[in-house]
């Protein structure tokens, strides 16, 4: 399934172009390990059926580095910002929390949307 | 010996050829590709929206990256049973996994819940066929509610039917090749056999169901209510039965899991010919459909094919002055040597004798042979019933179907009489026969036959003192012309599996090689002949 996430990952097939799962793509990464869910050798364009895999080239910039910075960051300006809305910020009698409104954006987009776009830093591959 | 061509490219005939066997090709790729659709858009978009590939993504994704498909039996059903069964429901064919020739064999459930029609069978029973004789590991992609049961007269009870799936499977199992299934969807009735009698059975989680009788058909006979999965889900199977071996997550593991069995198979190919370095032959394979006639009357030297179908168009032509009109001789095709047998004319009694003396030369030295088959017929005639024709026609058919080594058949004219056996046609079991879309087989030729049957009437006519006039002698022939020319027709042939597919001309080369590859996946046994009429 084309979602958002092959979007903001940028998740393209580099003969014809086309968008691919983000998901499928993502199992295809040797290194991520099978707990999650298990791993693809490859995974088969849709459109020019050409055998894709993601590479690894940046996995320990990315994973060690760059994630979690990039997580941390966006919680602490989400939380900052969330704080100004009564819609995702509960201040009631001496409890201060976020409501399931702002947890679910904080997921989203302290979790989510940068797990996503650093995909963008990994590219697709053609498996010969 | 380099092979010289005649043909001349920017010559009226050379494109007209071109012109006529590019109009028959795209017949052929029209029939091809609505098969490939498989059933209609609807039941694809329901296939789809249940997470499940759809069969010709599932076996792009079983195969290694760049493998070749050697499909077989592409246009199977066409034109039957109202065209409700695009491909036969099924697809099958040869591709690699991690370097490893397999057969592939995988329901379309897209075409009537893959259930089996006639055609259907014959299909799975021939891809079965192919596995066996060449010794290729069998994969199953299943996905079918089983026997397609308004059909059943013609599926369930003969010898060649259902059954034979799994008894075929038992066989090959006891001869060390390997069966593989990966349930992927459901295997109901006698469909569950086929994964309970593989080697190695994967099955996909909350997808694949394996049992010998559905929900709906245990309440009717027992009252007990039980949901699919519970019945015979992937979690029951591997858990509790026993039926299956690996529970997949869903498509796409379930086929990484199969290719992972592959690559425990431990199998090396046995190496039963002197393979030389391949080489692309002197005359580009693309003027195939120039040098060939479009129609099937004009005569033209089959030299001039095998000069784009050989490595470096080098032919070592063997007796290339006595019985002229068969050509026979030893080739490298991309680098495997081949013994040569190809139509230049009718077949006379010299030509059979030569025939004969090849396939036997092919079969001690153990190289496999290609039948080039563009055939009317053995001579007739008195002067050649007298000098034996039949005697000699026999020798050739013996030491046809006598051989052990491999034949492959390809139909690159007309397939008629007895020449059809002479040549090995399907009766003689090449291990491949792919035709071209110029083809034609049939007993006679339309024009012979109803002139045949016509002599009879009008001769039971004149006996009686009745006149019949050449209209009317017209007329009576006009259906017997219709139907033979429907009949012969390759997609006519091809629908009822009378061969392997029908292939581009242009692509010849590519699709013997391949053949000739997954056959040396065998090895070739000395040959026993039968007794010679001398």
């Amino acid at each position: 399934m084309i979602g958002p996430g092959s979007i903001l990952s940028n998740f393209r097939c580099p003969n014809c172009g086309t968008f691919q799962p983000s998901f499928q793509m993502w199992r295809t990464n040797p290194w991520r390990g099978p707990l999650l869910f298990p791993q693809l050798e490859f995974h088969v364009c849709r459109t020019c059926q050409v055998h894709l895999k993601l590479s690894n080239e940046k996995r320990w910039v990315v994973g060690c580095l760059l994630l979690p910075t990039a997580i941390f960051s966006s919680f602490t300006a989400l939380w900052m910002l969330l704080g100004t809305s009564s819609f995702t910020y509960v201040d009631d009698s001496g409890t201060t929390e976020l409501t399931f409104a702002g947890g679910v954006l904080l997921c989203f987009a302290g979790i989510y949307l940068p797990a996503q776009l650093l995909r963008r830093l990994f590219k697709l591959e053609i498996v010969e | 010996m380099k092979l010289t061509s005649k043909a001349m490219p920017s010559s009226d005939g050379f494109k007209q050829n071109r012109v006529a066997h590019l109009d028959a090709l795209s017949q052929i790729s029209e029939a091809a590709e609505a098969a490939r659709l498989g059933g209609g858009e609807n039941s694809r978009a329901r296939h789809e929206s249940r997470g499940k590939m759809l069969p010709r993504r599932r076996v792009a994704n079983l195969l290694d990256p760049g493998s070749p498909f050697l499909e077989v039996g592409a246009t199977a059903a066409h034109n039957m049973y109202d065209n409700a069964a695009p491909a036969a429901g099924v697809v099958a064919g040869i591709g690699r996994v991690h370097g490893q020739e397999v057969m592939v064999v995988c329901n379309d459930a897209t075409v009537k819940g893959g259930t089996y029609y006639p055609m259907t069978v014959k299909k799975h029973l021939r891809a079965q066929e192919i596995a066996e004789e060449n010794r290729l590991p069998c994969i199953y992609l299943v996905d079918s509610g089983g026997a397609n049961l308004p059909q059943q007269d013609e599926v369930f009870p003969d010898r060649d039917h259902f059954g034979r799936i799994f008894y075929n499977q038992a066989r090959m199992s006891s001869k060390g090749i390997p069966q593989i299934a990966v349930v992927m969807g459901s295997c109901t009735a006698g469909g569950a056999y086929v994964p309970a009698m593989s080697d190695v059975t994967i099955i996909v989680k909350e997808q694949g169901t394996i049992f010998l009788a559905g929900p709906p058909l245990v309440k009717a006979a027992t009252g007990e209510v039980v949901s699919a999965e519970d019945l015979g889900g992937g979690d029951v199977h591997t858990r509790l039965s026993g039926v299956a071996d690996y529970l997949a997550e869903d498509d796409a593991h379930a086929l990484a899991l199969a290719r992972r069995a592959v690559q425990s198979l431990n199998i090396t190919k046995p190496l039963t010919v002197n393979w030389a370095n391949p080489e692309e032959p002197a005359y580009d394979p693309e003027e195939i459909l120039g040098v060939v006639p479009g129609d099937l009357r004009t005569p033209y030297d089959i030299r001039e094919v095998i000069a784009r179908l050989v490595d470096g168009s080098r032919f070592d032509e063997f007796k290339p002055r006595f019985g002229e009109t068969l050509v026979t001789g030893f080739a490298h095709l991309k680098g495997c040597p081949i013994g040569i047998i190809a139509n230049n004319g009718v077949l006379f009694s010299e030509a059979a004798q030569k025939g004969a003396h090849f396939v036997e030369l092919c079969s001690q030295r153990k190289i496999p042979l290609v039948f080039l088959q563009n055939i009317t017929g053995f001579m007739v005639g008195r002067k050649y019933e007298n000098e034996g024709i039949a005697r000699h026609g026999a020798k050739m058919v013996t030491a046809v179907a006598s051989t052990n080594v491999p034949k492959i058949t390809m139909l690159v004219g007309g397939s008629f009489g007895a020449g059809n056996y002479g040549m090995a046609g399907r009766a003689y079991q090449p291990r491949f026969l792919w035709t071209w879309p110029n083809s034609r087989i049939s007993v006679m030729g339309g024009e012979q036959a109803a002139g045949v049957l016509a002599t009879v009437k009008r001769d039971a006519i004149e006996r009686q003192g009745g006149a019949w006039s050449a209209e009317e002698e017209a007329e009576f022939k006009r259906p017997t012309i219709e139907m033979f020319e429907e009949q012969s027709h390759p997609l006519y042939a091809s629908a009822r599996l009378w061969d392997d597919g029908i292939i581009d001309p242009r692509k010849s080369r590519d699709v013997l090689a391949l053949s000739l590859s997954a056959a040396l996946n065998a090895p070739i046994e000395e040959t026993r002949f039968g007794v010679f009429r001398m």
